[in-house]
């Protein structure tokens, strides 16, 4: 598995076709978003946690988009179906990768929004409640994709399938963002912490009892 | 017997393009596979490789089923067809080496030293797949089905692209694996290459194995005039709709 993921990363080095396109985006979102509630601090202190989610999921669906789409337009996923590799280590690389992405997309997007609306996202709660949300939002991410990559309507197919899986959990992540950016006691956040972990065991058992099925012909 | 496959069925969409197909394969037997565009060489060998799974019919490989899930079984089978498998951003040793570390190969140095020494493309290790000619990247893609001395290696027509010099270097190559001990089999349209090496030449035509020349028959006829009969023989039956003459 450790060898898949070193290789997909040293290709997004070389080829740099999805990071970049990611933190452009996140930051022009941020900045978007900073000038949409400028007039209303308020407003901005309530919509962070929606800011920060919105503009992760947008990006991480860039990820999505590639992580199996690139070995099957390179002509090379028959390579890794032919080695004698479990296909969960397959798909758990390319989960990881994205998440990988995902959290340097993160490290951006949580200081340059911190700065443009005047409030302090650089929280190690709020790190590990992004990590915690984006791990099972990119196993999520990572089934649709693996599941849609067949299809000539792909690009399509990723959000429509994905969003409504992903909704429990990202509601649930929002949530607790937002309690901890209003000063919430632990015992309120536990709830939406529950379901972030149940729904990444959940979807990391449902990769591993599918990704036979899902990755290959 | 390595391996057996029996009553192959394989359909896509409304072609059946392989029909009841039977095929074996024997250790260090080296088997060149012959027919007309379209007839399912391609389609047999990624049945074999575990690649394709057969509408009806069962593949056995050392005995037991083919699994295309199974680490074991894949470890034994290379497969070099004609998409290379390789990462156009990564130079020709990165790619060798993730594979070798893919099928857990043991001396990986001297392993891919050896297979870029003896397919003559130790001048380009440290370059990038991206820049290879079409011939390279044939050498090279052999070289990954090699890498990890399979016991059966199956080549879909391999000597596509290659120059003379490159051509002899795979003959060489070929020539030490069945002397290794490894089973090839191999698809081609140019009977000449290989046909020193070869056990059995095989002729698939509407998605059966129509006609087999043994290694003794090579020396007594004219494999292509052979091959030509055989083509003829069986064009001549579909057209008379009788299925078996």
């Amino acid at each position: 598995m450790l060898t898949l993921l070193k290789k997909d990363l040293l290709i997004e080095l070389r080829r740099r076709e999805v990071l970049p396109a990611m933190l452009v985006f996140v930051v022009l979102v941020a900045m978007v978003f900073s000038f949409a509630f400028e007039l209303d601090p308020a407003t901005v202190k309530s919509a962070a946690g929606g800011v920060v989610w919105g503009t992760l999921v947008f990006s991480a669906m860039l990820g999505f988009q590639r992580s199996f789409s690139s070995e099957q337009d390179r002509n090379t996923l028959d390579g890794l179906l032919l080695a004698p590799v479990n296909r969960f280590s397959i798909f758990i690389s390319k989960m990881l990768v994205v998440w990988i992405y995902v959290l340097i997309t993160a490290l951006v997007v949580l200081p340059v929004y911190s700065i443009l609306s005047n409030i302090n996202l650089i929280n190690l709660k709020i790190l590990l409640t992004v990590s915690l949300g984006s791990l099972g939002f990119c196993a999520a991410g990572t089934l649709i994709a693996a599941l849609s990559s067949y299809s000539r309507a792909r690009e399509v197919l990723l959000p429509v399938l994905l969003l409504p899986v992903a909704l429990p959990l990202l509601m649930a992540a929002v949530r607790v963002t937002n309690g901890i950016l209003q000063g919430a006691a632990f015992s309120a956040l536990q709830q939406g912490l529950a379901i972030m972990i149940g729904f990444d065991i959940i979807l990391l058992v449902a990769a591993w009892l599918m990704s036979d099925i899902l990755i290959g012909e | 017997m390595l391996i057996e496959a029996r009553n192959l069925h394989k359909r896509f969409v409304h072609r059946m393009v392989l029909a009841g197909l039977d095929f074996t394969i024997q250790p260090a037997e080296f088997i060149m596979l012959a027919g007309p565009n379209g007839a399912g060489k391609t389609t047999l060998l990624r049945l074999l490789a575990g690649l394709l799974k057969p509408d009806e019919g069962r593949i056995l490989l050392d005995g037991r089923i083919l699994d295309p899930t199974s680490t074991s079984q894949k470890q034994v089978v290379g497969f070099a067809g004609h998409q290379p498998l390789l990462y156009a951003d990564l130079t020709a040793e990165e790619n060798l080496r993730f594979y070798a570390h893919l099928y857990h190969s043991q001396n990986i140095e001297t392993r891919i030293t050896t297979l870029f020494k003896q397919l003559d493309l130790e001048g380009y290790r440290h370059e990038r797949v991206s820049t290879f000619s079409r011939g390279m990247l044939q050498r090279l893609s052999i070289a990954r089905a090699c890498l990890h001395q399979p016991r059966i290696l199956l080549l879909d027509e391999p000597y596509s692209s290659l120059d003379t010099h490159s051509a002899f270097c795979l003959d060489e190559l070929l020539h030490q694996m069945v002397v290794d001990g490894s089973s090839i089999v191999m698809t081609t349209h140019e009977l000449d290459h290989g046909q020193h090496l070869a056990d059995r030449l095989d002729v698939l035509v509407n998605g059966h194995i129509e006609a087999s020349l043994p290694r003794e028959g090579m020396k007594d006829t004219s494999p292509d005039s052979w091959y030509v009969q055989v083509l003829d023989h069986a064009e001549s039956c579909k057209d008379e709709g009788a299925g078996i003459c």
